[in-house]
């Protein structure tokens, strides 16, 4: 038998073999509640959209006018900073009518891809029912690029604070809400967290559960760096490089990303294309500076309060290492006659007390078991002298039972 | 196995010559049947919510086929699937029936692959378990099982090897059995290239094997066994050098 009739056979009998492959088991009922819940989420918008299409020309039209005049009539009279950077199409009419959704929050649904959303002097909500509620602070502009689940927004400028629905554990490898600023991606799966961009660097701050930092450009899994509650760290625009950690701020507040100005206040001074506009009789008093909005996004959370974690609350480096590696033997399923082995290398960034401030994973492992595994190391400290990185070697293993 | 694309295309014909000699009774049900099907499309073209769920419910196991193929093991299937149905949903309106609902639905489910999987080119990847691919079956013996689960390891890499074009039509044909016609439809190219990806494909599979160490192992086992009936098999095997490749293609 020559050797090529020897590779056809083998080719053959391994097409066979891939034939009799059975798929996966899927859990069809779910997945069919999801597309249908998705497409009628689709159906919808599509609906609202369409009957709002002309009504929203129509508006879009008045207010470009307007705005149009205003530059002809007083050039120069527009700040830069209220100049949309982005080159999406900054539309807005659509959004006008459904600012009046319930409890005063805007349905993401209802809004176009890539819509660009600015906030005036007051702050902005914004919904997509059961995953993520998010407040734009006053005087800051986002480009809401993804209406759908994962719900993913471009910060431009300012300040954002989101609370996102804990997801089931096997659902965590899908994104739900993805925040992009600059070149840093932040992802999360269930968590308080507030984002803000400044010039050069990005500073995210979890009020409650972990986020995700990382480059923008890996989209769909973000891989970086683990931020668990309650933590704040500085990332660069580019490439969400860690750069260093800063201190929790006490309270959660949405702040306003920069001061109204001193002198009495034009109303055209913000965009046109502000979804909320204050009373008219408002504009001429400007709010005091100093005062933050304060949201109220933690009173109906699901999660009231981070659980404590179990054991002494000081930790060596061994111990920390030891956690880690049962947590990561447990976490990995074997098929049945398999052994399944793993090696990362870990960082985590203690501050001056000694708490965990962040983990960093190298070669990252699966989200959810990065997650959950280094869970048990926050709200404890580990025996440093003083602000200090610690890395260390992980190898975990794992047999079917 | 390795059949020529003409007998599929005679066999293809056989049957259509067997349904034209099927009993009215069994062509009326056909037409019926046909009619139905129809009419659930028209129905979700139109927005009928249960209608979609209906066409959801009838073609997600072939879809999902497809898609666990094209994609392998390390691939979050439900949520491929889920975004194929999506897909579907958003340009259901666009079906014109020129194709066979079917055909076209592949079509969509072959196409959110193939961008999954140019997206996943520039992202790492995780490390996994690999659970899902190699499920364990019960008949064979511990051994024999991590052997075929090398083998099969081995063979997805091969297939991951192939470009995208070979690697679908070469799926499509010798996994899911889809006839290049249907190929050609749902790769939107003519029948005679989808015959030439397919040659080439098969060729190149082949050759690579020689690379792949599992595999070269196992076909020194198997050559053994297969030497004594070397003769039965070259009777009645075609061999990937029959089928003649289109110059259409390199």
């Amino acid at each position: 038998m020559s050797g090529q009739d020897h590779q056809i056979r083998l080719l053959r009998e391994l097409v066979a073999e891939m034939k009799d492959e059975p798929t996966p088991e899927i859990d069809w009922e779910r997945l069919e509640t999801s597309v249908m819940l998705n497409a009628e989420q689709e159906a919808l918008a599509r609906r609202r959209l369409g009957v709002q299409g002309h009504k929203g020309w129509g508006l879009l039209a008045m207010v470009a006018a307007a705005a149009a005049a205003f530059i002809v009539l007083a050039p120069g009279a527009v700040p830069n900073a209220s100049q949309p950077t982005s080159a999406v199409p900054a539309v807005q009419a659509e959004a006008t009518p459904v600012n009046a959704a319930p409890a005063g929050a805007i349905v993401v649904t209802d809004l176009k891809p890539s819509s660009v959303v600015q906030s005036g002097d007051q702050p902005l909500r914004f919904t997509l029912p059961g995953v993520v509620s998010w407040t734009l602070a006053p005087y800051s502009r986002a480009v809401v690029d993804t209406v759908q689940m994962p719900h993913r927004v471009s910060l431009e400028e300012g300040n954002l604070r989101a609370e996102v629905v804990p997801r089931h554990s096997s659902n965590q490898l899908v994104e739900a809400f993805v925040v992009e600023a600059g070149s840093t991606r932040i992802a999360v799966h269930g968590t308080v967290f507030t984002v803000e961009r400044a010039a050069a660097e990005v500073t995210v701050e979890v009020t409650r559960g972990t986020v995700t930092v990382g480059p923008a450009s890996y989209r769909g899994a973000t891989t970086g760096r683990l931020l668990v509650s309650p933590a704040r760290a500085r990332f660069s625009l580019a490439q969400g490089r860690f750069l260093s950690s800063l201190e929790p701020t006490a309270a959660p507040a949405v702040k306003q990303s920069r001061p109204l100005p001193t002198a009495s206040p034009d109303t055209t001074q913000r965009s046109p294309l502000a979804v909320a506009e204050p009373p008219l009789d408002a504009v001429d008093q400007p709010k005091p500076i100093a005062i933050a909005p304060e949201l109220d996004t933690d009173s109906d959370s699901p999660n009231t309060a981070v659980p404590s974690p179990e054991g002494p609350p000081q930790l060596t480096i061994g111990q920390a290492r030891a956690l880690l590696v049962a947590c990561l033997s447990a976490g990995t399923t074997a098929a049945k006659d398999t052994l399944v082995m793993g090696s990362s290398h870990v960082t985590a960034h203690l501050d001056a007390n000694g708490n965990v401030q962040s983990v960093h994973f190298s070669p990252p492992l699966r989200p959810d078991l990065m997650s959950r595994c280094s869970s048990p190391l926050w709200g404890r400290t580990i025996e440093t002298e003083g602000a200090a990185t610690i890395s260390f070697g992980v190898q975990f293993r794992s047999t079917a039972q | 196995m390795w059949r020529r694309d003409d007998d599929v295309a005679s066999q293809g014909r056989a049957a259509t010559s067997r349904s034209q000699q099927q009993s009215p009774a069994a062509t009326l049900n056909g037409a019926v049947a046909k009619r139905a099907r129809d009419e659930l499309v028209e129905r979700a073209q139109r927005g009928d919510t249960a209608a979609f769920t209906e066409l959801f419910r009838n073609h997600r196991s072939s879809v999902a086929a497809i898609v666990y193929r094209m994609m392998g093991a390390n691939a979050d299937l439900e949520d491929l699937v889920q975004e194929v149905f999506l897909q579907v949903f958003r340009s259901l309106p666009n079906f014109r029936g020129q194709a066979k609902f079917s055909t076209w639905l592949h079509r969509v489910a072959v196409n959110v692959v193939l961008m999954t999987r140019r997206r996943a080119r520039s992202r790492p990847t995780y490390t996994h378990e690999d659970a899902g691919r190699h499920e364990s079956d019960d008949s064979l013996l511990p051994e024999q099982r991590v052997i075929r689960s090398r083998r099969m390891e081995a063979f997805a890499r091969l297939l991951d090897r192939l470009s995208d074009k070979k690697r679908t039509v070469f799926i499509l044909h010798e996994i899911e059995g889809k006839p290049p016609a249907e190929i050609a439809q749902i790769v939107d190219c003519p029948v005679l290239t989808v015959r030439t990806r397919l040659f080439y494909a098969r060729k190149e599979l082949a050759l690579m094997m020689k690379s792949e160490p599992s595999l070269g192992a196992l076909a020194k086992a198997t050559s053994v066994d297969q030497s004594q009936d070397a003769t039965k098999t070259r009777r009645h095997t075609k061999t990937i050098g029959a089928t003649e490749p289109h110059p259409e293609e390199p």
